[in-house]
Order: structure tokens, then C-alpha cells, then sequence
């Protein structure tokens, strides 16, 4: 088990929410919170981390209505890193799986 | 609180990034209090949503100054990282950065040492041209060159010593800051 899935938690959903099509931040925002009790604050700086480290890239695009919005937008190291910590994760759950569920036994 | 004073906290807690960093943090928060109205919330409910400004201001300072510290190591961005996540409610950073400058400050007398011995190993091997010397020339010469050699080696030693310890501060640094937003997924209720 990695240890680093630990901090990747937040990072994997929004890479995810990510993978297959491009969000802006209100969308991203709306659907995290529907699953997630995070205050809608902290999305925006892991967006910018996330940026700065390259997993996604951002640009402007017109809306009908109301403002333009800032699209958020996975690159391939992005994609990469979404599948590698989802293996992660899903190894990690299936260890906790077996122990909860070896217990009686 | 309505979004111009939001938005005017935000501005003045993010105060100390370069101008064009606090715009384009600020941009993501007025999209998102505009599109949020758009779709039938009302503006101050949005703003509840977000949290304390300041608190947000304090999260985007933190990123950007590890992300400067990871690009360039230097005393200054190290110490402006450390005091972010300080400032962060990272508590256990009081007792790190106390250890943080002791241990820079031997690693930079042990570099002055060597710049000490190198100097002295000079004089000493040029000694002999200037004051009356008991002791033979080449034996003042090869004192001097072992001296330099010291100091040369007791410098080189304590820069890749500062190299190193600089490198496991940010790690634990990042380390911090991340584990601070599992925290939040978890327990934050605001």
C-alpha cells in the first residue's frame, strides 16, 4: 500500500470528476460537494496546485449565460496520474475489505 | 458579507504575491459567485459557502510559496514556506522553524570555519616572505596547502549539507500542507 493515496484523496476526486470531459470551477464545485463535505473555498487553491504541477491546463470559454467561464481540463500527465492513484486507492480499500470482512472468521 | 467585500478581504489576506497571481486567484471566486447567481443562488449564500476569506487567502498563500520553494531552494523561499504553513494552523511548524535556523546557522558557521581555514592557510603559506619565521619555507608551504585543502573541504562538506537538509524540509513541509486537506475531506465542517 502507498502511503501518498492518503494525501491524494481531495486530488483523486477532482481528477477524476476531470477524466472525461473538461469542467468549469462552479460545475466541479457543485458535484464534489453533492459527495463531499469540504467548504467550497478549498477547491480553487488544489485547482491551482494542480495546475502548477501540470496535471491540467485552464482556458476561457463564452457562455450563453452568464459570465465566461475558466475550464478546467486534464493534460496526459493528468490522465497518467488519475489512473495510477485509482489503482491506488482501489488496492487500498480491497486490503481494508478483506480485514473488516475477515474478522469473524 | 456581499462579494465586493469578499472579494476586498480576499485581495488584502492575499497581499504579498506578485499582482497578477492575487487577479487570477480572484478571477476563479468571481466566476463562481456570478455563475452561482446565474443559477438561482443568491449571492450571500454563495459566500457562506466559500468560508472565511481570509482563511481561503492563507491556502493560496501556502500553495504558492511551497511551489516557489520547490522550484527554487533558496533561505528566503524555504522560510516564506515555513511561515505560510505556520499560518496555515500548522502548529507543529513552531517548534520546526527554531530547528530549521539552528541547524542552518551551524551548517553556515561550519562554512565560514572553512572560509576561516582557507584564509589562514594562505597567510601561512606566504608567511614566510613577510615576517621573520623560525620554521623552514617548504614546511610553511605544506601547512598552508593542507589548511586550504581543509577549509575547501569543510566548505564543500557544509554546502551539500545545507543542500540536503533544505530538500527534507520542503518534503516535510508538503507533507504538512497535505495532510491538512485530508483533514478537511474528513472533518471540516464549515
Amino acid at each position: 500500500m502507498n502511503i501518498q493515496f492518503k494525501k491524494g484523496v481531495l486530488e483523486l476526486c477532482v481528477l477524476s470528476l476531470l477524466y472525461e470531459n473538461e469542467k468549469y470551477g462552479y460545475e466541479l464545485t457543485s458535484i464534489l460537494l453533492e459527495k463531499i463535505n469540504i467548504s467550497d473555498g478549498t477547491i480553487y487553491p488544489l485547482l491551482r496546485r494542480l495546475k502548477q504541477d501540470g496535471y491540467v491546463n485552464t482556458y476561457i470559454r463564452e457562455s450563453s449565460e452568464g459570465p465566461a467561464r475558466k475550464y478546467y481540463q486534464l493534460t496526459e500527465l493528468g490522465k497518467k496520474t488519475q489512473i495510477k492513484l485509482k489503482e491506488q486507492w482501489l488496492d487500498f480499500i480491497q486490503s481494508v475489505d478483506d480485514i473488516i470482512k475477515g474478522g469473524s472468521c | 458579507m456581499n462579494k465586493v467585500q469578499f472579494l476586498n478581504t480576499m485581495r488584502s489576506s492575499l497581499r504579498g504575491l506578485p499582482k497578477e497571481e492575487i487577479e487570477d486567484i480572484l478571477y476563479d471566486y468571481k466566476e463562481h459567485i456570478e455563475v452561482g447567481i446565474t443559477k438561482g443562488k443568491t449571492e450571500s449564500l454563495i459566500i457562506d459557502e466559500f468560508g472565511s476569506p481570509r482563511k481561503i487567502a492563507k491556502k493560496h498563500k501556502a500553495e504558492f510559496y511551497m511551489g516557489e520553494a520547490v522550484r527554487e531552494k533558496t533561505f528566503k523561499t524555504v522560510t516564506r514556506a515555513l511561515m505560510a504553513g505556520f499560518g496555515l494552523g500548522l502548529l507543529n511548524l513552531i517548534f520546526v522553524f527554531p530547528i530549521f535556523i539552528s541547524i542552518l546557522s551551524v551548517f553556515f558557521s561550519l562554512f565560514m570555519t572553512g572560509i576561516a581555514l582557507l584564509i589562514s592557510g594562505f597567510a601561512v603559506a606566504i608567511s614566510p616572505v613577510f615576517t621573520f619565521n623560525p620554521f623552514p619555507v617548504a614546511a610553511c608551504i605544506t601547512a598552508g596547502i593542507a589548511l586550504i585543502s581543509l577549509g575547501l573541504l569543510i566548505m564543500i562538506g557544509s554546502f551539500f549539507l545545507t543542500k540536503g537538509f533544505v530538500k527534507i524540509t520542503i518534503t516535510y513541509l508538503k507533507s504538512n500542507i497535505n495532510l491538512i486537506k485530508i483533514k478537511e475531506v474528513t472533518y471540516d465542517e464549515d
